[in-house]
């Protein structure tokens, strides 16, 4: 394993911290890649390490649990000696990819999906099983997908839009693509079957009038009203008209 | 669960016996299941719509928290910009540790808040059995509205559709047999 891996694996967890509207996730990552370039000839004093942080710490965006491929794959082009403007290429070119597969694969497949197998096993075993399922289980992507992501992109280097079009990263998509659909249609029935079960007809009526309206609400007024804002519009009003009602 | 099924019997005695309230009413008795009580204790379902949200309000809070501490953030960028643009690893390495501060003052003041008004909301949120009910009833109606609206919001018009049908299927079917 090359020597500051471990450090840039450890920093891409805290690379949004820096996130800002002017470079993004830039600093972050650069931060994230330092430990990778400390062992470029000439070490620190080479003009390639700070033109390399220079570079990455402009405007830069990638989904947080892929900026470790990012990280390694321009680390490694700064190894490979490959030329400024080629490496600057490399780094325009990642932005968008590895933004659209992260979302797809984890903000709208593996997420969905970890939290519709967390409220069935809550349902069926208990509630703190259906917790600890969905940490374990988003977990291990999330953190798999870092660790292999930092890897593949130090292998490729300059080669890494081979790794996202590969196979891990295609069937991933694929998987992805059909399980949170799935789980998440097994897990409605079940979830509304468990928490309707003590509510007498009325309440099961009022219930499914809300849901219906709300799904009305959030389908027309999509995106600006926000799973939180109809929550909050709802519970609000449900709350003042409970306490005017007392 | 035991919680649940006391609240619901409860609940469904206090509606049958409207007739038996007006009586001690008449009598000047004050029913114990009229009094306005705060959420403290409140089993099962009762707590499910304050706590709902408690954490939908934590929630927001904590969405627009972000923006501010992205905002500090590049003003801090602006500010180092030299610095940055040179490839000086000191200042990148503070500019990302103060965004990282930022951040951790941001999420303890949440977390603070949020914990100060679950207490408040469970000491000092006066609601009686019905309008408990009604909040419950409205937590779950909403959260039904948000669980289906993101749900077709993923699948969108593509093949998922038909792998959300079968999950349905599925999960309905083991409803009916459980």
């Amino acid at each position: 394993m090359k020597r500051g891996m471990l450090a840039t694996w450890a920093r891409t967890l805290i690379v949004q911290a820096s996130w800002n509207y002017d470079r993004m996730v830039g600093i972050g990552v650069a931060y994230a890649m330092e430990p990778l370039l400390r062992d470029l000839p000439g070490g620190r004093t080479n003009g390639r390490y700070a033109a390399a942080l220079k570079r990455v710490a402009g405007f830069f965006n990638a989904h947080p649990y892929l900026t470790g491929m990012a990280a390694g794959a321009l680390a490694r082009v700064e190894y490979d000696g490959v030329p400024e403007a080629q490496a600057d290429r490399l780094r325009r070119a990642l932005i968008g990819p590895l933004g659209s597969v992260g979302d797809q694969l984890v903000w709208a497949g593996w997420l969905p999906m970890s939290v519709a197998v967390g409220l069935i096993v809550a349902v069926l075993v208990s509630v703190p099983a259906g917790v600890v399922s969905l940490l374990i289980l988003y977990n291990v992507l999330h953190l798999g997908l870092r660790s292999w992501g930092l890897a593949a992109g130090w292998r490729a280097g300059i080669g890494v839009a081979g790794q996202l079009a590969g196979r891990v990263m295609h069937g991933g998509l694929r998987f992805s693509a059909a399980a949170a659909p799935f789980a998440i249609g097994v897990a409605l029935p079940l979830v509304a079957s468990w928490l309707l079960a003590d509510f007498g007809g009325s309440e099961r009526l009022g219930a499914g009038v809300v849901g219906l309206v709300g799904l009305l609400l959030a389908r027309v007024l999509a995106p600006t009203l926000s799973g939180v804002r109809l929550g909050l519009l709802f519970l609000g009003t449900a709350i003042l008209a409970a306490w005017l009602w007392r | 669960m035991q919680d649940r099924h006391a609240f619901f019997l409860a609940h469904r005695l206090n509606r049958r016996g409207g007739r038996l309230r007006r009586r001690r009413r008449a009598r000047g008795v004050e029913a114990k299941t009229e009094k306005v009580f705060g959420l403290a204790g409140v089993p099962g379902v009762l707590g499910l719509g304050p706590a709902v949200a408690v954490a939908l309000v934590v929630g927001y809070l904590g969405e627009r928290t972000v923006q501010i501490v992205r905002r500090g953030n590049s003003a801090d960028a602006r500010r180092n910009r030299v610095g940055l643009d040179a490839g000086d690893p000191a200042c990148l390495r503070r500019v990302h540790l103060r965004g990282m501060l930022r951040d951790a003052i941001r999420a303890l003041l949440v977390t603070v808040f949020g914990l100060a008004l679950a207490e408040v909301v469970r000491r000092w949120l006066p609601l009686d059995l019905r309008g408990a009910v009604l909040v419950g009833t409205v937590a779950v109606g909403a959260a039904f509205a948000v669980a289906a609206a993101g749900a077709l919001r993923l699948v969108g018009r593509g093949g998922g559709r038909a792998w959300l049908a079968a999950g349905l299927v599925i999960g309905a079917a083991w409803v009916m047999a459980r």
